[in-house]
């Protein structure tokens, strides 16, 4: 066997075990609904009837009664946007779950003057373990916030710009912003009840806003009220429950995982299919072939 | 091999660099970070900063929000060897913070008895007063005993002067001081009041409110319930504002004095589940809000059914659909019975006691629908039926219940009947017949012919032509050696004869040995052995023995006696 050969070879055999691997192994993404670890969706997405969206322009077109959960880590697009805008119009629920993303965008486009601070929100004394885990006890009763009295949120941030009437949720009176990010509180910077959650309409539907996505996340779900909340929102949605998946920063392993499945896809097709026979057979009879000619 | 090792180097690089290319899209800030791994840990100087803020309410004389911001410290998660300190400290400060409340509540009512004349009693409170102001300045002197203590064990003392711990503490010393100060401003507000009555006093008290509510546990969309409860507080009872919410939806307001009994209907478009039921008493005058939350399920009426239909239907029969709606307490009336069966659905009403009757004929394209209450009043309806070839089988008839009172839920239920149609049975099995009997008479005319059993002809065995072996020179031998390559020839001359292979000059011992036993299986051990010692006698320095001659004249002999016998 020669050099050349060989390393034909070896690379055929590394880059199929390598697929194999990666197809199997589960997707560790932050907020993916296939990721079964801590950062993961996968355990909510289990105990709740949640469809991961692939894509805001399979939205439902009734969407009365649907509920999508936006977690908006990547920038939109204007299409995307009116999308958005349409669901809600047209009656959809949307639980726009942010913290450091791109929230303000889709806020601004909706039309409402509510704004994601994108400041660390920090708790030094009511939380879950650290100021990084503020607990939520200022609850204000709604079909969103029944059973849950008590949410706990992971390096989240608050509301700007948002009546009083609308909140549904704030931190507590030692909660403060971190301006200049030094983890203690500067006479400066924001303190007291800060509000996390809020409640607006638009058109025919309804606008949640939540100040931590990691709300959802598999390990934040059974601490305190977190699971209850999720169930509420469970509750109200008569129709689908949604979970955009298109606005997540993609890992090295998510985006080869996508690529193996267009393979898969195009493979599956009748002329892949054909294809893929084809080459099979070519790749099997290549010995003969060359026995035959040295002949 | 250049263009190889430049492909593999660009590989690698790309592999190197490009997974960093992702952490351009993600968030500025870490997202979250696993809470199971995440290290606990208290901020000393955020605990006592709340207490100084307590305190810096309290100096502005806020004391409720004071006490709320208290109440919240009471869930801060402070490790158990500072628990105990922080709740003395807390409880050292509610306390302070109701003896202050007290003060300014004495003080006002001093004032309204001065300005009633009623001297005596103004003196009286006047007293309490001037009681509770010292009870006020006992407890800021153990609150600075407990902030010495507390400052100690967190170690304050140990920290630079510029450390935040150190800012924390003198801030609290700083509003500590300031309550002294509020604490001799009460005290001089009540020698003023006492050297003149007629002086208006400014108060910013409040008299604590309770509140006590009882509603059911369930309630129905669009149906009234009742929630009752009392408002009191301290002194006489007052006219109070009171709300009540679903969720966030007000559903009443009512003013209210003591108890009261207040009705409330869900809205008809609430979802069915867990609620909160909220009760707000509005703060007014000297006198506190609160409110109380209480769970409610909110759940729709189950609405069950009675039906009778047949259980065979032979088409076109119609089958009569009886039956009865109602709920755990009566039967309803008027409400919408839906019943389809096959693709086919008719709609009608119940009668007041909850009855209805639907006669169904398939097949016929008609459905008659009859209410109990009055028999001649009659509807028919057109159903278009579709072209159905099931010869015999059941089929679900399903009702649908759909009331108009939005309390009730919806019911649907399904029966199933087993319908026979004679006129498809009856047309399949001609159709078989017809079938049955074409074949029949197929086969019976026509006379099978024996196929001729085909004879492959055989190519004829060909035998092998005789090979005689070319004479061989006669050779004297002598010695063992001799003897041995004699036995060699007797035993060749034996195979060639046999296999028709001669020992020409250009074979080797072995190869004649390999085509010989390939054809002579029966001879493979002593030609083998024969062969064997051929060559050793021929090519080894090895001195041989009388005893090996020997051995190879009777395998010589062996070979000829095999052979014979096989030819025999």
């Amino acid at each position: 066997m020669n050099l050349r050969r060989f390393t034909a070879i070896l690379t055929i055999a590394l880059v199929i075990i390598l697929a194999i691997a990666i197809w199997f192994f589960p997707p560790d993404d932050d907020f993916r609904t296939g990721n079964p670890f801590w950062n993961g969706t996968k355990e909510v997405s289990a105990n709740y009837p949640i469809s991961p969206l692939e894509s805001l322009f399979n939205l439902p077109s009734l969407p009365l009664g649907s509920t999508l959960i936006l977690i908006p880590y990547l920038q939109y697009t204007p299409d995307e946007l009116e999308a958005l805008n349409s669901f809600v119009t047209w009656g959809g629920t949307l639980v726009l779950a942010d913290d450091y993303g791109y929230g303000n965008q889709v806020l601004k486009y909706l039309g409402l003057k509510t704004r994601f601070s994108g400041q660390p929100l920090l708790d030094p004394l009511v939380n879950y373990k650290n100021k990084w885990f503020p607990q939520i006890s200022h609850i204000k009763s709604s079909p969103f916030t029944s059973e849950s009295d008590k949410l706990v949120f992971n390096h989240a941030t608050c509301l700007t710009n948002v009546e009083a009437a609308n909140v549904l949720a704030r931190s507590s009176s030692f909660s403060f912003l971190d301006l200049n990010g030094d983890q203690t509180w500067q006479e400066s910077e924001p303190t007291g009840s800060l509000p996390v959650i809020s409640l607006h309409n638009l058109g025919s539907g309804q606008i949640l806003l939540v100040a931590d996505p990691s709300l959802f996340i598999n390990s934040m779900k059974t601490i305190e009220g977190n699971d209850s909340f999720l169930q509420n929102i469970a509750a109200i949605t008569a129709s689908e429950l949604l979970i955009d998946q298109s606005h997540l920063p993609p890992s090295n392993l998510h985006q080869t995982k996508n690529l193996l499945a267009k393979i898969r896809g195009s493979l599956a097709i009748p002329l892949g299919t054909l294809g893929l026979v084809i080459l099979a057979l070519t790749i099997t009879m290549m010995p003969l072939w060359h026995e035959r000619r040295r002949h | 091999m250049k263009r190889l090792a430049s492909v593999l180097s660009i590989i690698i690089l790309l592999a190197m660099f490009f997974p960093g290319f992702s952490i351009l899209a993600r968030p500025t800030h870490t997202p979250h970070e696993n809470p199971v791994t995440a290290k606990s840990a208290l901020d000393k100087a955020a605990l006592l900063l709340s207490y100084s803020k307590v305190f810096d309410l309290a100096a502005i004389r806020q004391y409720q929000s004071a006490q709320g911001m208290l109440n919240e410290l009471e869930q801060s998660s402070i490790p158990d060897e500072l628990r105990y300190l922080t709740d003395r400290y807390s409880l050292l400060s509610s306390q302070l913070l109701t003896t202050l409340n007290n003060i300014e509540s004495l003080l006002d009512e001093a004032s309204t008895l001065f300005s009633n004349d009623q001297l005596n009693d103004a003196k009286e409170k006047l007293d309490s007063a001037e009681a509770t102001i010292h009870d006020a300045q006992f407890l800021l002197e153990d609150i600075k005993a407990a902030t010495n203590v507390l400052a100690e064990t967190l170690g304050v003392f140990a920290t630079s002067a510029t450390s935040q711990m150190k800012q924390a503490y003198e801030r609290l010393e700083q509003n500590l001081q300031r309550l002294r100060q509020l604490t001799n401003e009460l005290h001089q507000l009540r020698e003023n009041l006492e050297l003149n009555p007629q002086l208006i006093i400014k108060t910013r008290f409040r008299y604590p409110t309770f509140l006590e509510v009882s509603a059911p546990q369930t309630a129905h969309p669009g149906l009234p319930i009742t929630v009752s409860g009392q408002v009191s507080s301290t002194g006489s009872d007052v006219s109070r504002n009171i709300k009540i919410l679903l969720d966030n939806t007000q559903l009443t307001e009512e003013t209210i004095r003591g108890n009261f009994n207040l009705e409330i209907t869900p809205p008809e478009q609430t979802t069915t589940g867990k609620h909160s039921l909220t009760v707000v008493a509005n703060p007014q005058g000297h006198y506190s809000g609160t409110s109380k939350r209480l769970s409610i399920d909110i759940s729709k009426i189950p609405v069950q059914a009675e039906i009778q239909v047949p259980k065979l239907v032979i088409v076109p029969q119609s089958i009569q659909v009886s039956g009865k709606v109602f709920h755990k307490l009566a039967s309803i009336a008027d409400t919408e019975v839906n019943i389809a069966f096959r693709q086919s659905s008719i709609t009608t009403k119940t009668a007041n006691d909850g009855s209805f009757t639907v006669a169904v004929k398939p097949l016929q394209l008609s459905m008659l629908t009859t209410s109990s209450s009055n028999f001649f009043y009659v509807t028919a309806t057109t159903v278009e039926l579709p072209f159905d070839l099931s010869l015999a089988g059941p089929q679900k008839l399903t009702l649908t219940i759909q009331p108009i009172e939005r309390w009730y839920a919806p019911l649907q239920t399904e029966t199933w009947i087993f319908v026979i149609n004679p006129a498809n049975a009856g047309l399949m099995l001609v159709t078989f017949l017809s079938l049955g009997l074409l074949v029949y008479n197929r086969t019976r005319t026509r006379v099978p012919i024996p196929r001729e059993e085909e004879f492959i002809p055989q190519p004829p065995i060909q035998e092998l032509p005789p090979v005689t072996p070319k004479p061989r020179p006669q050779y004297e031998f002598s010695g063992i050696r001799g003897r041995i390559l004699a036995a060699y020839l007797s035993g060749v001359e034996a195979v060639e004869k046999r296999t028709s292979i001669p020992m020409t000059a250009h074979y080797t011992f072995r190869e004649f040995l390999k085509m010989a036993t390939h054809r002579l299986p029966s001879v493979i051990n002593p030609f083998t052995e024969l062969t064997t010692i051929t060559e050793v006698a021929l090519y080894s320095a090895h001195r041989l023995g009388k005893n090996i001659a020997t051995r190879a004249e009777k395998l010589a002999a062996t070979i000829k006696k095999e052979l014979f016998n096989e030819l025999a």
